[in-house]
């Protein structure tokens, strides 16, 4: 049996790692307001906050539109979160459009 | 801003306990029949007791602190620039916001890229069900649909609301002598 702040760091790490995967996130983003992060002993997961009833992910995205990659975002953290058993909601905040190169994100070269 | 508000903290917290840490001290001596040692007791007690509420200074002082009382009051009570704008979607149960500032700039940017404008403010305001984007640009008055398409074609491709209002206001460019 794990203890709960182990517990919470092994949550927040698997919505990381699957989160980072998802085509069109850039990275995982601490937020412009207060830093949005899991912590724990020995360091924290940039951009994954866990509360009670909801599970907060930050992001930098450099693929248009947002909403699929959204989407696709919440779908990879509730995958991993039903992996651990875990059913809490996902809130996904999208911090920053990342534009590649000083150029815009792949679908909107390819619009043009 | 967040290094700053790190540093504010560390030395609002660093008074705090310093003044503290005296108060303690002070009030430890004086239960066991000293003096004041650090802070001017008496005379501040002596002043507590003599100054009347009609005394300039407090007055001045009451107003000064009513005045920041107001200030703080007002900038509660106003409605700020959202942060964060909600993105609509049809996926049951799930929420999802776009940062407002990242918006706006990407919407600018795409503006500047593909019209003839100079130089773009976006503001973007959330309603219930669409946005409302206003836009101030630098630029011939005549490319004014253009511009106006430009920030739709940039809203669509971010999945804003469809039929946001677009409200674009142009100031001519300055001739140079």
């Amino acid at each position: 049996m794990t203890s709960p702040a182990a517990h919470r760091t092994v949550v927040a790490q698997a919505v990381a790692e699957a989160v980072k995967a998802v085509p069109g996130v850039a990275r995982l983003s601490p937020g412009t307001q207060v830093e949005v992060a899991t912590q724990y002993a020995g360091g924290k997961v940039i951009g994954v906050g866990l509360s009670a009833e909801v599970v907060f992910v930050h992001v930098v995205v450099d693929l248009l539109p947002v909403a699929p990659v959204a989407e696709a975002v919440r779908s990879a953290a509730a995958t991993a979160l039903a992996s651990l058993g875990d059913r809490r909601r996902v809130e996904v905040v999208v911090e920053d459009l990342d534009l590649v190169d000083g150029r815009l994100p792949m679908s909107y070269r390819d619009l043009r | 801003m967040r290094a700053f508000n790190r540093l504010l903290g560390l030395v609002v917290g660093l008074a705090l306990v310093g003044g503290g840490g005296f108060c303690v001290v002070e009030v430890i001596l004086a239960a066991i029949g000293h003096r004041f040692v650090v802070i001017p007791g008496r005379s501040w007690l002596a002043s507590l007791r003599t100054t009347s509420w009609s005394t300039t200074t407090v007055l001045v002082v009451v107003a000064a602190i009513a005045a920041v009382g107001l200030v703080l009051f007002g900038a509660e009570t106003r409605r700020w620039h959202r942060w964060r704008l909600e993105l609509p979607t049809s996926a049951r149960g799930a929420r999802w916001w776009v940062s407002s500032r990242s918006l706006e700039a990407h919407v600018r940017r795409r503006v500047l890229a593909e019209t003839l404008a100079s130089r773009a403010r976006l503001h973007l305001v959330p309603r219930r069900r669409r946005w409302k984007a206003k836009l101030k640009a630098v630029a011939p008055t005549s490319v004014r649909a253009e511009i106006e398409a430009s920030v739709r074609k940039a809203l669509d491709g971010v999945g804003a609301p469809p039929r946001s209002k677009v409200k674009v206001k142009i100031s001519p460019p300055r001739k140079l002598a």
